[in-house]
């Protein structure tokens, strides 16, 4: 008659030892790690603010000017945002101190604002700048020719639909599982 | 403010912990990951963590209590992450019948279809399993999850029910 406790406990498995030394290596090249990621976030930025501003500084009337700077605006929003919510952190400290149910509850809710506010920080401070700078096209575009400024639009318009409708799909998810956590819990 | 002396504590108290419980936490990873490559990875997270922790143990708790939620939350963690990338379905203890082990099953055959069972489990069942099977009571479990006694009660009954079957009923008399 096999114990399952027993069966388990006494299973063969792979333990990794590290000396502290090999830690504190992986533990630096962890944080190099996330220093070469902000460093490239910073670069796509200033890749994006780069060509917003190039335009910005090509074109001659106020308009179109102030919806590109409307547009880097949000760029330089948006990637603080990332870098602020979004990014891969190492545990945090108090990990030990926490219990399960309220890390897990934590993490659960902490993915899903960030998914559920998409549209404030990531969406919404393009916006203005699009609008803006679409409805000056379209002002300044020849009537016949509009239909090509019409498909760009309404392709921008399912471009932010679908992300939208993803990332709240997302958080719908995440938003079951911590419904379905706190009714295990008694909480509801 | 970090010290000499609290850098020198942390450090010892990580070699105690992964020398009394490396082990476990060796088993706790492969209640979490399938994949030997992907839990090496798992593995080194939880003890970076569980190293990074200790400096602000402060005895509020047993070490063993402390080691098994870090390494418990850094998995979770990890759980998470995987999920977003690739989305699977987890099922809970009350979801089960019985574990389908055959009776000619051999050990290693069984240890597979208990892991995979496991894997297969919400964090919070997955949690109050691998607790118990390492060996833990219910009031261990209680302090570790931050679940009610009840509900750890309830929950190691259900595992007792699901488990005592197959292992004890059905395989008589094996090794």
């Amino acid at each position: 008659m096999e114990d399952p406790r027993n069966l388990w406990q006494t299973q063969e498995v792979e333990e990794m030892k590290f000396s502290v030394e090999e830690l504190r290596a992986k533990a630096a090249k962890f944080q190099r790690r996330i220093s070469w990621r902000n460093l490239r976030e910073y670069l796509a930025a200033l890749i994006v603010i780069a060509l917003f501003g190039w335009n910005c500084w090509k074109e001659t009337l106020l308009l179109p000017r102030i919806a590109f700077l409307m547009l880097i605006a949000a760029s330089i929003y948006y990637m603080w945002h990332l870098h602020r919510w979004g990014s891969a952190r190492p545990l945090p400290a108090d990990a030990g101190s926490t219990s399960c149910v309220s890390f897990y509850r934590h993490e659960l809710e902490r993915q899903r604002d960030l998914v559920r506010n998409v549209w404030r920080w990531a969406l919404l401070p393009l916006v203005p700048g699009l609008v803006l700078l679409d409805a000056y096209f379209i002002a300044n575009t020849q009537p016949s020719a509009r239909w090509h400024l019409v498909g760009a639009i309404l392709f921008e318009a399912a471009a932010f639909i679908g992300v939208l409708w993803l990332n709240l799909r997302s958080a719908r998810c995440l938003n079951r599982r911590i419904a379905e956590l706190d009714r295990e819990l008694g909480r509801v | 403010m970090v010290t000499t002396s609290n850098v020198r504590g942390q450090d010892d108290l990580y070699e105690q912990a992964a020398s009394e419980f490396g082990a476990a936490v060796a088993r706790l990873a492969r209640g979490y990951e399938a994949d030997p490559d992907k839990r090496r990875d798992l593995l080194q997270e939880i003890h970076l963590s569980l190293w990074r922790s200790l400096e602000g143990f402060n005895g509020s708790c047993s070490l063993r209590t402390w080691v098994y939620r870090v390494a418990h939350n850094a998995a979770n963690s990890y759980v998470i992450r995987q999920r977003r990338a690739r989305p699977q379905t987890m099922i809970g203890l009350d979801e089960i019948d019985a574990l389908p082990i055959e009776p000619e099953t051999d050990r290693k055959m069984a240890l597979n279809q208990l892991t995979g069972l496991i894997q297969r489990l919400k964090p919070l069942d997955r949690q109050v399993i691998l607790a118990w099977l390492d060996g833990m009571d219910a009031a261990e479990i209680g302090e570790l999850t931050g679940l009610s006694s009840g509900n750890v009660a309830t929950k190691v009954h259900r595992i007792k029910s699901i488990l005592a079957r197959d292992f004890q009923g059905g395989r008589n008399g094996r090794p």
